[in-house]
């Protein structure tokens, strides 16, 4: 289960997406997101699906490999859409359980739902897949790079997500490993009412905070060591090569964009 | 005697699809009897660690059969439970999973698991906290508070408390200094005398390994390479080579003495042998 969860996780291999620019993705993704909440018509719904396909496959992540990113979701996923189903007001009442009618716009808005969730995972972990840590920091530190004269520490701000993103594989390791450690003490997750697993989970948080803070010791320890000085301005080795390729992407996603929050507004 | 833990045809593949690259053990069989010491040897990734998961009841595997006590256990869930009941396991660096406020309590939650009454808790603790080396006087202090090797002895013991059959422990002398290497192996060897409890060291250092285990099992890429007794497994010194594994470096010596024409036998893989072998054939006395 532990091993499920893809948040944050680079798939290293190469492909088209590999190679755009970190500014590009992260514009993209940002713009994705914005498409996702204008839609709402099942013709708008089908095309950002068909588009998000496209861009799955030309990613060359396989997807299984991203189907497994969205299994600890479905819980939520399927929470969303039985609330939907069930509490949405509407005409026609396909059929009732209990007190609650099952009406077909609750049914079509909870398919939507749903779909808007897994798209909205699928589209912002494709960011992550395709982008390695340092080379997503670098982008945004490039993209947020304007605030930096309304005095927002960006650097600090950046090095921080970037460090956050390196250790979630890491922390998922050492969380794997003592929830195994504590299994084997005889420790049980698994049964027992919501306050005897709430009280279960102590011996497997306070281990991980324990760890977690000496690691960010360790860390600071060795960034100091390297002279890190989070005043200073800080040059790059990577230069980002914005081609013409993403310019076009981008254009064209901003376009998409556009027309979608015109009809959006039209309707 | 009997095994009281026995694979056969054992596989593990950390992905559901069985491919090639994610398969961490193929076809391995063995077994170990009551107050065995055993060695499991192998380079990095030759799936050491996911036969000390299978068999401390963590993991299961993806093919195989297990028996317990001469039983086969079909089921794998009940395996698995029956397993942990069994088998305690340290993981390297154990210290990492201290989460107590006093050292008496993180002793006290493998027992407390069990359901046992304050009492049988209390002699849990004392027991495990001797064995392992855990002075009484450290009982109420906080686990986070001690030395490194302390923290490592208070794990082990927190471990121990559980009373298990069969001992696993993965590198459990990493990180520490020989000094505290040598008393932790040390004491292994008690709890494996006083309580006959099967100890299973895993390890890549042949020199500990070579002291202590009565057989070694030797993994090379999730595959069994050989199961031996220990002067069995440093003959083949070219084959053992081959897994990414070197003999003791007193075999070594040992071996270049030989071959240099001082024949003192090639049987011989620590240190003690070795002084005593040549000390007689030098005529030297002790």
């Amino acid at each position: 289960m532990i091993r499920d969860i893809t948040i944050g996780q680079y798939y290293s291999t190469d492909s088209v997406i590999h190679r755009m620019d970190p500014r590009t993705k992260i514009l993209w993704a940002i713009f994705y997101m914005v498409i996702l909440f204008v839609i709402d018509s099942a013709a708008m719904y089908f095309a950002v699906l068909v588009f998000t396909f496209v861009m799955v496959y030309s990613s060359h992540v396989p997807f299984k490999f991203m189907l497994r990113g969205l299994k600890p979701i479905m819980i939520i996923v399927v929470i969303t859409a039985l609330l939907n189903l069930f509490t949405t007001q509407g005409e026609t009442v396909l059929f009732t359980v209990g007190k609650l009618n099952v009406t077909l716009e609750g049914l079509v808005l909870s398919v939507k739902m749903a779909l808007r969730i897994v798209l909205l995972i699928v589209g912002t972990s494709l960011l992550t897949l395709t982008t390695s840590p340092t080379v997503l920091s670098g982008g945004l530190e490039v993209l947020l790079s304007p605030l930096k004269k309304m005095g927002v520490p960006i650097s600090v701000f950046v090095m921080m997500i970037s460090i956050a993103l390196r250790f979630i594989p890491t922390l998922l390791e050492e969380t794997d490993k003592i929830i195994k450690a504590q299994t084997s003490r005889g420790a049980d997750f698994e049964n027992g009412n919501i306050l005897k697993r709430v009280k279960a989970m102590v011996p497997i948080l306070i281990p991980l905070f324990v760890s977690s803070f000496r690691r960010a010791d360790e860390l600071a320890t060795a960034m100091e060591c390297r002279c890190y000085n989070c005043d200073g301005e800080r040059t790059s080795y990577r230069r980002y090569r914005f081609t013409k390729n993403d310019l076009y992407a981008l254009i064209a996603l901003i376009v998409l964009c556009a027309v979608l929050i015109v009809i959006k507004v039209v309707q | 005697m009997s095994n009281i833990i026995e694979v056969k045809n054992l596989s593990y593949s950390y992905s559901a699809d069985n491919l090639a690259k994610d398969t961490a053990l193929v076809n391995v069989s063995f077994g170990f009897e009551q107050g065995e010491f055993i060695g499991i040897a192998g380079h990095t990734g030759s799936g050491k660690s996911t036969v000390a998961q299978i068999l401390a009841g963590l993991l299961t595997p993806s093919e195989g059969r297990i028996f317990i006590d001469g039983e086969e256990i079909e089921d794998y869930k009940e395996a698995c439970r029956a397993l942990r009941r069994r088998v305690g396991i340290v993981f390297q660096y154990p210290e990492h999973q201290l989460f107590e406020e006093t050292v008496y309590k993180d002793i006290a939650f493998g027992p407390k698991n069990k359901g046992l009454s304050e009492e049988e808790i209390d002699r849990c603790v004392r027991k495990s906290a001797l064995l392992a080396g855990v002075g009484e006087e450290l009982f109420e202090a906080s686990p986070f508070e001690l030395s490194g090797g302390q923290k490592r002895r208070v794990a082990i013991a927190g471990v121990l408390a559980t009373e298990p059959k069969v001992l696993i422990l993965d590198e459990p002398a990493a990180g520490l200094d020989p000094k505290s290497k040598h008393r932790l192996l040390k004491e292994l060897h008690k709890i494996q005398k006083e309580e006959n409890t099967t100890i299973i060291l895993i390890s890549h250092s042949m020199e500990d390994l070579s002291e202590h285990a009565q057989r070694i099992i030797v993994l090379n890429h999730g595959v069994k390479f050989k199961d031996a007794s220990p002067k069995e497994i440093f003959s083949s010194q070219k084959a053992l080579k081959e897994c990414g594994l070197e003999i003791p470096e007193i075999a070594q010596v040992v071996s270049l003495l030989n071959s240099g024409g001082m024949n003192i036998g090639s049987d011989i893989f620590t240190l003690k042998e070795a002084y005593d072998t040549i000390t007689q054939k030098l005529g030297v006395g002790k």
